[in-house]
């Protein structure tokens, strides 16, 4: 038997800022304990050396997810605007607002670590690699996201503009990773990812697949947070907010 | 081994996990304390309304 | 359609003719950032040639992008942009012809400067052909990104800063490719052709794409 689930009861600001509240334990817990197993995982079940690396090659176990989780999060941003635009639904909108910081802080990680990591196995802490120069470059997408989305004041407007930014900006993302990857296109007909996945060890594999997981939950966790407050920001003089059990009873302040 | 590991690369490991721990928690907490602060200026503009002949 | 094109290419064209001093200052401003760079890097031959590449591109990134923001701000102010709004033509034609005024007044122009500020680096003739064709065939796409950006921020404070924070990371194929062009003929000779297809894939892509995203953005910000 089909469930049939109502999306668009749901879609309202109104009805999902409760679900949204009852969600959040659900992927709290599971992140929190994850993250546990997976740092744990890690640092003690895992081989001491990856191929020539050393113990600091464990970096990668908060390097790969937070890139991983960074690129994703911008391609929901993106995705929750094209709804956004098609259904006109203000809940898009406020999922995009509350995504973005958190890909911030994301891409932010991936080159902070990556950087370490560089330090550890390169012997400097930047260089113009490929994937570190296109990280860099989603950071300023992230960046440009979030400043256009504060420099307007009307709501509607800056959700509808950040959108498509958010969309021009995926749309652009391939070109620039092929242009960073390959800047003398004679040399470069053939465009080989020389992703390393595939040779890692099951038992390293398995392991940042977990963080990877813990840190995808840990996103549902803050996203679902910042947009109840996004909610009751925007909606603060609907009827239904001041209806809330936490606003009415003025003596438990807060759960 | 935990020594070993520590004495070699602690520095990196540490600044590289203890900066992606301190972010993630912080980004967190963040979020409840922007909770705290919208609700408490919610409850005091629902006073307001219950009281004043204002309206809001 | 064609007449709504050419009447508002024509009006963008007179409307900038009568105020030179603004395409003028573009023109300054690319000559003099890249006159900068040798001062403060040295005059070695061998430094400018393999500098001037990234330079002129850089400068043509930064010059198309400081008067991106006219691109739409007077028409908006004085109300024009609403009455085109609102006529029956469709808006990605009127943006189409705005972009194409606007690179003949600030794109054209660093083309054909190009010649002189390569002399300052010491290129050789067919290193200058490279770069003229070069910047042809990328600075039309510039005008097109930086149309949605223009758009985008139309009518905030600090609109400009917001701005080139938006457009610049868009830039980044055009850069890579267009000095891309100039050093394959000046540094390395290698074939150029490559480049050349890329950049004009760019431009095209971004001439399908701008006029539509940018048109859509208006309606947004016009609301």
């Amino acid at each position: 038997m089909i469930v049939s689930i109502n999306w668009f009861k749901y879609s309202s600001p109104a009805s999902f800022y409760p679900l949204a509240g009852r969600m959040i334990p659900w992927f709290a817990v599971p992140a929190i304990l994850l993250i546990i197993v997976g740092l744990y995982w890690g640092f003690f079940e895992t081989p001491n050396v990856l191929s020539d690396q050393k113990q600091y090659y464990r970096i990668i176990f908060v390097h790969v997810p937070a890139a991983w989780m960074s690129m994703w999060l911008y391609v929901v941003i993106a995705g929750w605007g094209l709804i956004g635009l098609v259904f006109n639904t203000r809940l898009s909108f406020m999922m995009a607002a509350a995504t973005a910081p958190t890909g911030t802080i994301f891409t932010f990680l991936a080159l902070w670590t990556g950087a370490f990591w560089g330090k550890t196995s390169w012997g400097t802490w930047w260089d113009w690699d490929p994937r570190l120069t296109s990280e860099l470059i989603l950071l300023f997408l992230y960046i440009g996201y979030m400043a256009l989305q504060a420099a307007i004041d009307d709501v509607r407007r800056a959700d509808r503009a950040s959108a498509v930014l958010a969309m021009v900006g995926l749309l652009m993302v391939p070109i620039i990773y092929y242009s960073v990857n390959c800047p003398d296109p004679n040399q470069c007909t053939a465009l080989h990812q020389r992703s390393s996945v595939r040779s890692i060890e099951s038992n390293i594999f398995w392991a940042m697949l977990t963080m990877t997981l813990a840190f995808w939950l840990y996103s549902f966790v803050v996203i679902l947070k910042r947009v109840r407050n996004i909610i009751l920001e925007r909606e603060k003089y609907m009827e239904w907010v001041s209806e809330l059990p936490e606003i009415k009873s003025q003596r438990s302040r807060d759960r | 081994m935990m020594q070993d590991m520590i004495a070699s690369y602690g520095f990196y490991i540490g600044w590289s996990f203890g900066a992606a721990m301190v972010l993630m928690t912080g980004e967190w907490l963040m979020a409840d304390v922007q909770r705290k602060s919208i609700i408490r200026r919610l409850q005091r503009m629902a006073r307001l309304d219950g009281r004043g002949p204002a309206g809001r | 359609m064609w007449r709504l094109f050419k009447t508002i290419v024509l009006r963008d064209l007179l409307l900038a003719l009568r105020r030179r001093t603004e395409i003028l200052m573009t023109l300054f401003f690319f000559i003099v950032v890249i006159s900068l760079f040798p001062l403060g890097i040295g005059t070695d031959r061998q430094v400018l040639v393999q500098i001037a590449p990234g330079v002129v591109w850089v400068a043509a990134l930064l010059a198309s992008m400081l008067v991106l923001e006219r691109l739409f701000a007077a028409d908006y102010l004085d109300g024009t942009l609403e009455q085109m709004l609102l006529t029956s033509q469709p808006l990605s034609i009127v943006v189409m012809a705005k972009v194409c005024a606007h690179w003949l007044l600030t794109g054209l122009p660093l083309v054909l400067i190009s010649p002189l500020v390569a002399l300052q680096y010491r290129l050789e003739d067919e290193q200058i052909v490279s770069m003229i064709w070069s910047l042809f065939l990328g600075t039309p796409a510039l005008s097109m990104i930086g149309a949605i950006g223009a758009a985008l921020t139309l009518g905030l404070r600090g609109g400009g800063m917001l701005l080139s924070l938006l457009v610049l990371p868009l830039y980044i194929p055009v850069l890579v490719y267009g000095a891309g062009a100039i050093a394959a003929g000046a540094v390395t000779n290698a074939p150029q052709q490559a480049y050349y297809m890329l950049l004009s894939a760019f431009t095209f892509l971004s001439m399908a794409l701008a006029p539509w995203a940018t048109s859509a953005v208006l309606r947004f910000s016009l609301e």
